[in-house]
């Protein structure tokens, strides 16, 4: 099936299996930025933005994406620029594994106009990170929230 | 200093933070291949027969190779997930068709999940070989424990048990190998480029020199990535005899099976203590459930070598038996003994303090080491610390009392059921050699390569501040490259918490052996230069760094701009207290995670910001281990828990705030740097004092509750709660 | 990880879907939230995957006296809804990706035994409206959940709608390990209190049978209550012992059973 991938605004035409998951077609694209890090759509490492809502992209069909504009954490704009600087000013980044995901999350979470710590919490509940124990993460976002 | 000590900011983050940081999957040597692996569903069968035959002619199927290739050695399988066959195909969702194809007879074996069955005789032997399901069985003793029993007040035992943990990385593990006919080269997500290297060229008969391996980033290891596994030769084998490039990149619920689990350790003991509650000695044995194979060396032993903790204790007798099960091999997760240990000794120290009526703190005052260095009952040395003062400056700092305090007022006023816990430890950290190459470049800069192999830490940056400092020059022109084999001799990698002290100490005497070749060059100025901030100074005269290399390449000048080191460390330890504040659910027993305070004394810290991250990351690994996480095994020897679905890792709900605080006058190592080791020092603290923690919340309901367990999961801490009340 | 191979068609029309979805081992895709990962981990192998994301129409909300939701309704549509049953559950479900693309009629489709939609329509008394060969039909939700991710939708049939009255007072407990989690044990209630006492009520609990139930003791024993704090704990109590959970490696039997108790008793309070 051909189908039409919008990423980071660039128009990509791929034909793909059915079975295929976004997740490696954006891989196979060059967006080695997603990242997966399981098989039970629970770790969120490969979230990216999904016309505008944040999604695993393990857990959709490349087909279901036709059409769709993505974002993915190799993307830049004043905003992600500013998630970076607040990242690695709190070093909220370890192994680097989860951060992809992460600043996917953060970059939805500030375009939504979240604004408690509680909110930051549950915006990025659907991460897993095993290095940081999140409070950095945590500082990070809300700078950015300000 | 201008850099050792400060919170510098991370070199590595640019390129993570712009998704272009490369991990073992995104290396896609061209016409690469995928590997991957039939595996066991039984915990414990013969292998009657393989048959690839429909997998060698299906879709995208490039090579099959059967046991042949090593799986399975003696014919039978000896835990659920491993590997008795390897396809290899161009595609990896055809790769996964194919694997279905594979037709394996087993012969089901009855498998032994429990330890205590397993050492019964008759119990079927997971290592027919060994003709018992004891690997290892190793006594350590020091002191009159015999004298001590007599003499004691008291006499008091028990069992105390550590979960099966499962390290869970983000990233799961995974290898590229490319051979082109005369050098293998390899990626992989691995903590020991360097084993793997050896192990491979071995393997495959090629000279080391013909053998490179290198580490990319790495999406965490914590302690699991530091084997050389048998999917890495494997493919190394696929990649040399197609001479083509092969990867492998497990799924999850594949890494679940296939990589290593942690803890699992028992301690059955028996201490003897006088009226005042003091120590007199601890006898028992810690058992290991080692798993499948006996590849986690030593687990049990670290935690019997280090049972007394930073406790003074005059005699000692401990057991270490470690007993193969049908299970994941064991091997070291982030503390490989020291956590357990520690657990083990701080609930030995609260079950005293209760039995004798005395203070929690008290008990411990009465027992810490007084004075160092020191050595305990099982010949361990610790080296310098002073226990006794930073334990109180802890209490203190942490706010131990006030927060005791609060607890009780929000139960008189609220009915919570608010706990405070506190834990105090010693950590052996550090072993073996490094090696750093350093170079001084045309323009000055210098270009450091080190074996160390960073899986999150941060090293490369501190790495970077060390030989900046040394060199007296800015830290851009510092350039540390990791994880290749090619770069330095040989090297044991990032493990134990050893990578600053060893890794560091090794960048340092490099460093001076830099700056003892350049002066050399600096003779040029005929005197005998001082260096200073980068510049060798005659009198009046002067040569940059850059003038030295210069004058070398054109000939003018004999200096090595190249040198070497290779430092040998001794362990250090560090000594730290933690403090974990919870808040128990009566009617549940469900437990939340409030606070989480650290005060270490680590020695030089180099980065206070790497360093709390260590403490964050580490402590919620700890906590998990405490009430959520459980490698659950069923009669069958099937793992149940198979995926991040069914193990809880902790998500950002699950995380309490955390305040870090390093020692105001810590007691360094006897190291160039004077740094101890952090990397794994908050999991070993953070399992007692979050378990001292719930304890002494559902004490308020229950006195007599004691919890000789994690995890302390819900219906365990709310049976424990209710049972005196029947 | 890699799902199987399988025979796609996007359908734009609920016709068209009845029609793909009779075929044998047809299987429907919402969200795919549920679906995918079962394909991921090869637990099921359909012939044809029949993706339902081309019918806009099943994507609205219409709030009246009877709330009437489209099947393909994302959970997150539902995050701040004026109706607090569906606000509350809504925000329960997973995290923000899931709720992102999981819908309302898919999560009761699945029928997880520990789902939260399942649940909560339970206790709102809810209506389920399918199309299939034969027509169209509407459901009971009492009638709805057969066993574990079995309902009385038969081969073909489509849900297209979800019909309730926004029950006035609602509180929705669920205990789960991580706070993410699909619940160990979830207890909803729904109910109108008039005059001080309890005009109906419906008390659905999920985690203590291979399915969710309603606690009909329960539900007796709180009708025309005041709900004092004597009669909540009671009430739950009921609840307690009218329930026969299971017990397996997550939970004994007799822990499912406290916390249907406190769930209860905590849901109660909230009313």
């Amino acid at each position: 099936m051909k189908i039409t991938l919008k990423v980071n605004g660039n128009i990509h035409e791929v034909e793909v299996e059915p079975r295929r998951l976004l997740v490696h077609v954006l891989r196979e694209l060059g967006y080695t930025s997603v990242k997966v890090g399981c098989d039970t759509a629970t770790c969120g490492a490969c979230t990216v933005l999904m016309n505008g809502r944040p999604v695993k992209s393990c857990n959709v069909l490349a087909v279901q994406a036709d059409g769709a504009e993505i974002i993915t954490a190799e993307y830049s704009d004043e905003l992600m620029e500013k998630i970076r600087e607040a990242f690695k000013r709190n070093h909220a980044a370890q192994c680097g594994y989860c951060t992809s995901g992460m600043l996917i999350s953060a970059y939805h979470l500030a375009k939504s106009g979240a604004k408690s710590e509680e909110e930051v919490v549950e915006g990025i509940s659907g991460n897993l990170c095993r290095c940081t124990g999140y409070q950095n993460i945590i500082n990070a976002i809300k700078e950015v929230l300000v | 200093m201008r850099y050792i000590g400060k919170p510098i900011l991370r070199v590595e983050d640019d390129v993570i933070l712009r998704g272009r940081a490369q991990y073992v999957d995104d290396i896609e040597p061209p016409g690469v291949l995928y590997a991957g692996f039939v595996r066991s569903p039984y915990a414990h069968a013969r292998v009657v027969k393989v048959d690839l035959s429909d997998v060698r002619g299906a879709k995208g199927v490039v090579a099959v190779f059967g046991p042949e290739l090593g799986f399975a050695p003696g014919g039978k399988v000896r835990y659920q997930g491993e590997a008795v066959a390897m396809v290899v195909a161009r595609d990896r969702y055809l790769l996964y068709d194919a694997l279905e194809k594979a037709v394996v007879e087993y012969e089901p074996l009855p498998a032994v999940l429990d330890i205590f069955e397993a050492m019964k005789p008759g119990a079927p032997l997971v290592d027919e070989s060994l003709g018992s399901n004891i690997a290892s069985d190793e006594v350590y003793q020091g002191g009159d424990v015999e004298g001590a029993f007599r003499e004691a007040a008291r006499v008091l035992e028990g069992r105390l048990s550590t979960q099966r943990v499962i390290p869970a990385a983000m990233e799961p593990r995974g290898v590229v190998a490319v051979y082109d006919g005369a050098m293998l080269t390899m990626w992989s997500s691995t903590q020991v480029p360097f084993d793997i290297k050896k192990e491979v060229a071995k393997a495959l008969d090629l000279p080391l020199s013909s053998v490179r391996v290198i580490q990319p980033y790495v999406g965490g290891a914590f302690g699991s990535k530091l084997l050389v596994y048998p999917e890495e030769v494997a493919v190394a084998k696929a990649a040399y005899m197609l001479k083509r490039a092969v990867k492998w990149v497990a799924t999850r619920s594949e890494d679940f099976k296939a990589t290593t689990h942690g803890r699992a350790l028992v301690l059955d003991y028996k201490v003897a203590v006088d009226n005042g509650g003091r120590i007199l000695a601890i006898e028992g044995t810690v058992y290991a459930d080692a798993g499948a194979y006996y590849w986690g060396e030593g687990l049990a032993d670290t935690a019997a070598k280090m049972l007394p903790g930073p406790y003074d204790i005059g005699a000692a007798r401990v057991r270490a038996v470690s007993v193969l099960t049908n299970k994941t091999p064991l091997s070291a997760y982030r503390g490989a003994g020291r956590p357990e240990a520690t657990f083990f000794i701080e609930r030995i120290v609260d079950a005293v303090a209760d039995e004798l009526g005395l203070d929690r703190i008290e008990v411990r005052r009465r027992n810490l080491v007084k004075r160092l260095p020191y050595t305990n009952p099982l010949g361990v040395t610790y080296d310098t610390g002073d226990y006794p003062a930073v334990f109180e400056r802890a209490l203190e700092k942490l706010g131990y009392y006030q927060l005791k305090r609060w607890a009780e007022e929000e139960w008189k006023k609220n009915g919570r059921l608010i706990g405070v816990g506190l834990s105090a430890y010693v950590e052996i950290t550090t072993f073996g050699y490094e090696a750093v190459v350093m170079r001084a470049e045309r323009d000055g800069s210098i270009t450091v390569y080190t074996a160390l192999t960073p899986t999150g830490q941060g090293l490369v940056t501190a790495l970077a501040q060390v030989v900046a400092d040394e060199l007296e020059i800015p830290i851009e022109k510092v350039r540390v490259y990791w994880g290749d084999t090619a770069y330095v001799p040989d090297g044991i990698g990032t493990m134990g918490s050893r990578s600053i002290t060893a890794g560091g100490s090794a960048a340092i005497l490099a460093a001076r052996k830099l700056k003892a070749e350049l002066s050399k060059a600096a003779q040029l100025l005929n005197c005998e230069p001082v260096y200073r901030g980068g510049v060798f100074h005659c009198g009046d005269r002067s040569a940059t760094i850059q003038d030295v290399v210069k004058a070398v390449l054109r000939g003018d000048a004999e200096a090595q701009l190249t040198v070497e080191a290779i430092y040998h460390a001794e362990s250090n330890f560090p000594f730290g207290v933690h403090l974990a504040v919870v808040e128990v659910g009566p009617e549940t027993g469900f437990v939340k995670p409030l606070l989480y305070k650290s005060y270490d004394d680590v020695g030089q810290v180099v980065n206070p910001l790497l360093a709390a991250g260590q403490i964050h990351g580490g402590a919620l690994q700890g906590i998990a281990q405490a009430l959520y996480e459980e490698a659950i095994y069923d009669e069958g020897g099937n793992l149940i828990t198979p995926n991040l679905a069914y193990y809880y890792v902790p998500t950002a709900h699950e995380a309490p705030r955390f305040e870090v605080y390093f020692a105001e006058e810590p007691h360094p190592s006897a190291t160039p740097i004077g740094s101890k080791g952090i990397g794994e020092a908050a999991t070993i603290a953070s399992t007692p004092a979050v378990i001292s923690a719930v304890e002494d919340a559902i004490r308020k309901i229950n006195p007599r509750a004691r919890i000789v367990k994690t995890p302390a999961d819900p219906e365990y801490v709310y049976k424990l709660m209710w049972s005196a009340r029947g | 990880m890699y799902p199987p191979e399988f025979e796609y068609v996007k359908v734009y029309t609920v016709g068209e879907a009845v029609r793909r979805l009779s075929a044998e081992g047809a299987v429907a895709l919402a969200g795919g939230q549920s679906l995918i990962p079962l394909l991921k981990l090869r637990l099921i192998s359909p012939t044809l995957v029949v993706d339902l994301g081309g019918i806009r129409e099943l994507r609205y909300v219409q709030y009246g006296d009877v709330v009437k939701i489209g099947a393909l309704t994302r959970h997150y549509e539902l995050e701040n809804s004026p109706c607090p049953l569906l606000r509350e559950t809504a925000r329960r479900i997973g995290d923000q990706q899931i709720r992102s693309l999981g819908t309302v009629g898919g999560s009761l489709a699945h029928a997880d035994p520990l789902g939260d939609w399942p649940v909560a329509m339970l206790a709102a008394g809810a209506s389920l409206v399918a199309e299939g060969p034969s027509g169209r039909r509407e459901v009971e939700v009492d009638d709805f959940f057969r066993g574990p991710y079995s309902t009385a939708l038969e081969r073909g049939e489509v849900l297209t709608e979800v019909r309730l009255k926004c029950p006035p007072r609602v509180a929705f407990v669920k205990f789960s390990r991580r706070h993410n989690d699909f619940a160990l044990v979830a207890v909803a209630v729904a109910a109108e209190v008039e005059e001080g006492h309890v005009k109906w009520v419906r008390i659905a609990a999920s985690g203590v049978a291979d399915k969710p139930i309603r606690l009909k003791k329960a539900e007796a024993a709180a009708l025309g209550s005041r709900l004092s704090k004597d009669a909540v704990v009671e009430i739950a109590e009921v609840a307690a012992k009218e329930v026969e959970p299971p017990s397996d490696f997550r939970a004994s039997s007799e822990y499912r059973r406290a916390l249907v108790k406190v769930g209860v008793k905590r849901a109660l309070e909230r009313l």
